[in-house]
């Protein structure tokens, strides 16, 4: 059989890589920069006490392009080595047993350097033979290789001439903010020469630093004023770092972004997935050994190491969390306040942490945000409602008669209400809704039930059309004269009434149907306030039309403060009903 | 904890399919209608049609769908044309889950349809498929044989469903028509795990097991017991699934019968979809007549409904479904679910 080669082009591979693998041109001084470390790093593996060294330097001139150029004394490369390794896309010097040494695993980290240069000079020599090695590469793939005859010292340098374009990139602030910004951190010593050679090294990563220092570090780094620092250790990734907490709420559903050195060497400072899912009111920066970045290296594979690591991870923070209840319940407070959404998520997942967060937890209840012990101060029954329309129409009665009630319609909260017992076993958690909450007033005597029956018998009249029913009871705010209820069934009715309003005739006509055949329409109802003033006068009047306008009048109010859509009828029933009174008024 | 829009939408997005999420997205709809600001009514209408199909209340996203339809027929540019004819798509298919609406109508909304993906540049690929799952439905195997053949001849395009589906469907309707060999051919991408989704293998799996028990396949379709029930176990909105555990379980192992019936009788009662609930509620009428006294006693019930009233509600639709499809499909379909258990049950429990 024979065997055939693809003929790849490397003009067209260029351009995928610079477009579509990396997300800045920049990265070719972090590649740069990671060649001349495997190279030290593989030099001190024959000759341990060698002191490693990568220096920069820029040439400028006012009739050329300026020209980058970076040496470093590591183990360089031989002749054949240059054939096999810098001719071949894919290929890494790299020996396969010892990668995890390495921070590169991909030969191609060389070829960015043709997205800001359109020719790669290479000088090299070998600490295993005396040669000097010129190799010059263009980025249509062809290169030429010359034995110098000057010597050199073991090591490797690189000329890198910008491309029309790129000179942004190629200016001393720029390079040494680069290389800073990707190496600062790296264990050999990096120099910038200018007038006087420039140690862009860092004195020490964060992670190496004690929390104060780390604190302070990440303060001043990122502007911020963070609440505390966590230390962040992972075996199985060889990982070390710190978490800071945010001094912000942040959306549940924003990318959480942090900041990940690997092997020292800034893989990217927006790297996802690195931490749990809950862990989203932290933001961290960490040094990790054992994790496999993609090709483009700035995130990892996500494979079962990386499960693991998040895990561990996510144990250092949870374990701070435990300690800090008792350690400093002030900060704890402090954080809850701010990060609820995440401990709630967090509470959710682990039967330890729920017992520890459940009473520092707030959920939104009809006195305001209160925490589970505030709650649990009040009353051993716990109300809550599991929608936010059931809770808007309790809330308003329920503030008036002091009881406190839950709303349970947010993430997770009515899973962790349901658990409480099992931590709280004197509580009792009560679902509730409008109706069986609007049992709990009382019913008028016999003496007063005669009193109202006939404007109960008007009002049901004038409400059959809206699918509503009336009824008078006692109850508080006496300030409010009506309150509307509804079950979750009748209020779908309501929105199919809302709906047909707008649709086509055709589905109109469908959601007819789809109501008509339910077993029984539930109504809504509404409750008249005995114990208010109007309503008290309302009943002993005589003068059917004006109750009939009192009754719709009511009906659209109380509508209103329950905060509900109206329909096209009760609009125009709104505008009748305030013409009527006008004239009423004027007539008189 | 401010209930606007944004929170609350932000809330929804990041609730999973169910109760919850359409409670949110319901509460955002209110509030964005009290604000009249279109673009936000349609926006968490959409959202809720979505919700709501996955969530097992297709009622729901039939009205939130109408209501924008309504809205994009009078400004286009509000919505993307594909999502709006895709989701059109699910409705119509949610639709046949509602017998009790009329046959006519149902048709209707078929014929608008096919309309809407024609002027929009779509074949009638997925108009073939629905008017077969309709034939299947009214239990007419002609028609189902008649449609299956236009359907498969039709080339799909962006509207159809997925390869997964596509093959499920294909699948289901063979077996619908008798001819298991040709089904389980078609399933093999399915079968070996190369064609999944959202919903496949799950149903599948469960369209298989009464068919194979008719072939005399325990074994295989205990396999395919298992591995559905471990799909679709504590999860919301794949009922349908469910009652065909329950149906297998009612003929080959009655305490996990049991437990089904316990655990989802619940979600049957208060699901909305009336297809759905006269089907759990036929395959629980058979169970419960299956059961000896002793064992009526050991099972947990809701305490406000008897299975006298789920009988009589199950009597009421089939009644309701037949007068509405001008048919006695439905009144029969009890019987002969009970007869087709007891028939599996001599050689199988």
């Amino acid at each position: 059989m024979d065997q055939f080669h693809f003929k790849v082009n490397l003009k067209g591979m260029i351009d995928l890589l610079s477009n579509h693998l990396y997300s800045t041109p920049q990265v070719f001084v972090r590649e740069l920069i990671q060649n001349a470390v495997d190279a030290v790093t593989a030099r001190q593996k024959v000759d341990p006490v060698h002191m490693g060294q990568i220096g920069l330097e820029l040439f400028t001139s006012d009739n050329a392009s300026p020209t980058l150029y970076i040496e470093d004394n590591g183990i360089g490369l031989t002749e054949q080595e240059v054939h096999q390794f810098l001719a071949q896309i894919g290929q890494t010097s790299k020996n396969k047993e010892d990668t995890q040494d390495f921070i590169g695993r991909f030969g191609v980290g060389l070829l960015s350097c043709f997205i800001v240069s359109d020719e790669i000079v290479l000088l090299t020599r070998s600490s295993k033979e005396p040669k000097t090695i010129e190799w010059r590469g263009k980025p249509d793939g062809s290169y030429t290789i010359q034995i110098l005859e000057q010597e050199m010292e073991v090591g490797t340098k690189i000329y890198l001439q910008s491309k029309r374009g790129f000179e942004s990139y190629f200016t001393k602030a720029r390079i040494q903010e680069l290389v800073k910004h990707y190496g600062e951190f790296l264990p050999y010593p990096i120099q910038f020469y200018d007038d006087q050679p420039i140690q862009l090294n860092a004195i020490r990563a964060p992670w190496d630093m004690n929390l104060e220092e780390a604190l302070h570090y990440g303060n001043n780094k990122m502007q911020m004023n963070y609440l505390d620092v966590i230390p962040l250790y992972s075996l199985s990734g060889d990982a070390n770092g710190v978490a800071y907490i945010l001094p912000y709420s942040i959306r549940i559903n924003a990318k959480k972004q942090h900041r990940v050195y690997v092997k020292q060497m800034l893989l990217s400072e927006k790297v996802e997935g690195i931490l749990p899912d809950w862990a989203f009111f932290v933001t961290s920066i960490l040094n990790v050994n054992e994790l496999k970045p993609t090709a483009s290296r700035e995130e990892f594979s996500n494979d079962k190491r990386l499960k693991k690591v998040q895990k561990e991870l996510g144990e250092c923070i949870k374990r701070y969390l435990v300690q800090l209840t008792k350690t400093n319940p002030e900060l704890f407070k402090k954080i809850i306040q701010i990060h609820y959404e995440s401990l709630k998520f967090l509470a959710q997942e682990d039967d330890e942490l729920y017992a520890l967060f459940i009473d520092w937890l707030p959920f939104h209840t009809s006195f305001g945000r209160l925490t589970m012990k505030e709650i649990r101060d009040q009353s051993k029954t716990i109300l809550y409602t599991s929608n936010m329309d059931e809770f808007r129409q309790i809330n308003q009665i329920a503030k008036a008669q002091s009881i406190c009630i839950i709303n349970g319609a947010y993430v997770h909260d009515t899973e962790l209400l349901q658990r409480l017992t099992s931590v709280f076993p004197e509580c009792q958690v009560k679902h509730i809704n409008p109706n069986s909450f609007m049992y709990q007033f009382t019913d008028l005597d016999l003496a007063d039930r005669r009193k109202t029956y006939d404007f109960i018998q008007i009002a049901n009249q004038v409400l059959q059309p809206y699918q509503c029913s009336a009824e008078m009871r006692n109850f508080q705010p006496e300030d409010l004269p009506a309150l509307y209820t509804t079950s979750e069934e009748a209020l779908f009715l309501r929105t199919t009434e809302q709906t047909k309003e707008e649709a086509n005739d055709l589905f109109s006509s469908i959601i007819s149907q789809l109501t008509s055949s339910k077993v029984k329409p539930s109504y809504a109802q509404l409750s008249f306030n005995f114990q208010n003033p109007t309503i008290q006068k309302a009943i002993q009047s005589t003068d059917t039309k004006l109750i009939q306008l009192i009754v719709e009048m009511l009906y659209v109010q109380a509508l209103l403060l329950g905060s509900y859509p109206l329909k096209k009828q009760e609009f125009h029933l709104l505008n009748k009903g305030l013409i009527s009174f006008m004239e009423r008024g004027l007539g008189e | 904890m401010e209930n606007t829009f944004d929170e609350l939408m932000d809330q929804a997005y990041l609730a999973p399919n169910g109760r919850v999420k359409i409670g949110l997205l319901e509460e955002a709809i209110r509030y964005a209608d009290i604000h009249l600001d279109v673009d936000a009514q349609f926006e968490a209408r959409m959202e809720l049609v979505d919700t709501a199909i996955f969530s097992g209340h297709g009622e729901k996203a039939i009205v939130a769908f109408a209501w924008c339809l309504a809205q994009y027929d009078k400004d286009p540019d509000i919505w993307n044309e594909h999502q709006m004819m895709w989701n059109y798509k699910w409705v119509v298919d949610r639709l046949l889950l509602f017998p009790d609406i009329e046959l006519a109508k149902v048709e209707e909304m078929m014929e608008d349809l096919k309309k809407r993906f024609m002027q929009t540049g779509h074949g009638p690929h997925f108009y073939y498929f629905m008017k077969q799952e309709l034939a299947m439905l009214l239990d007419k195997p002609k028609e189902v044989e008649h449609y299956y053949a236009k359907w498969i001849k039709e080339p799909s395009d962006s509207l159809s469903d997925c390869h997964a589906c596509t093959l499920a469907n294909q699948t289901k309707a063979l077996l619908y028509l008798g001819k298991l060999d040709e089904a389980l051919a078609v399933a093999q991408p399915i079968l070996e795990g190369r064609a999944s989704c959202h919903s496949v293998p799950h149903r599948t799996y469960g369209d298989l097991l009464l068919p194979l028990l008719h072939a005399n396949h325990k074994a295989e379709a205990e396999k395919y017991f298992q591995k559905c029930y471990e799909l679709v176990y504590n999860q919301t909105g794949f009922l349908e699934i469910i009652i065909q555990l329950f149906q297998y379980t009612t003929i080959t192992n009655t305490p996990k019968a049991i437990s089904l019936f316990e655990n989802f009788l619940p979600e049957a009662l208060d699901s909305d979809e009336s297809l759905i609930k006269y089907n759990f509620y036929a395959v629980a009428t058979a169970f419960w007549n299956m059961l000896d006294d002793q064992d009526k006693k050991a099972v947990r019930q809701p305490e406000l409904n008897t299975i006298e009233d789920i009988k009589q509600e199950m009597n009421r639709l089939a009644h309701l479904f037949d007068q509405q499809n001008q048919t006695d499909v439905y009144t029969k379909r009890i019987n002969h679910v009970q007869s087709e258990i007891n028939e599996l049950r001599q050689t199988f429990s």
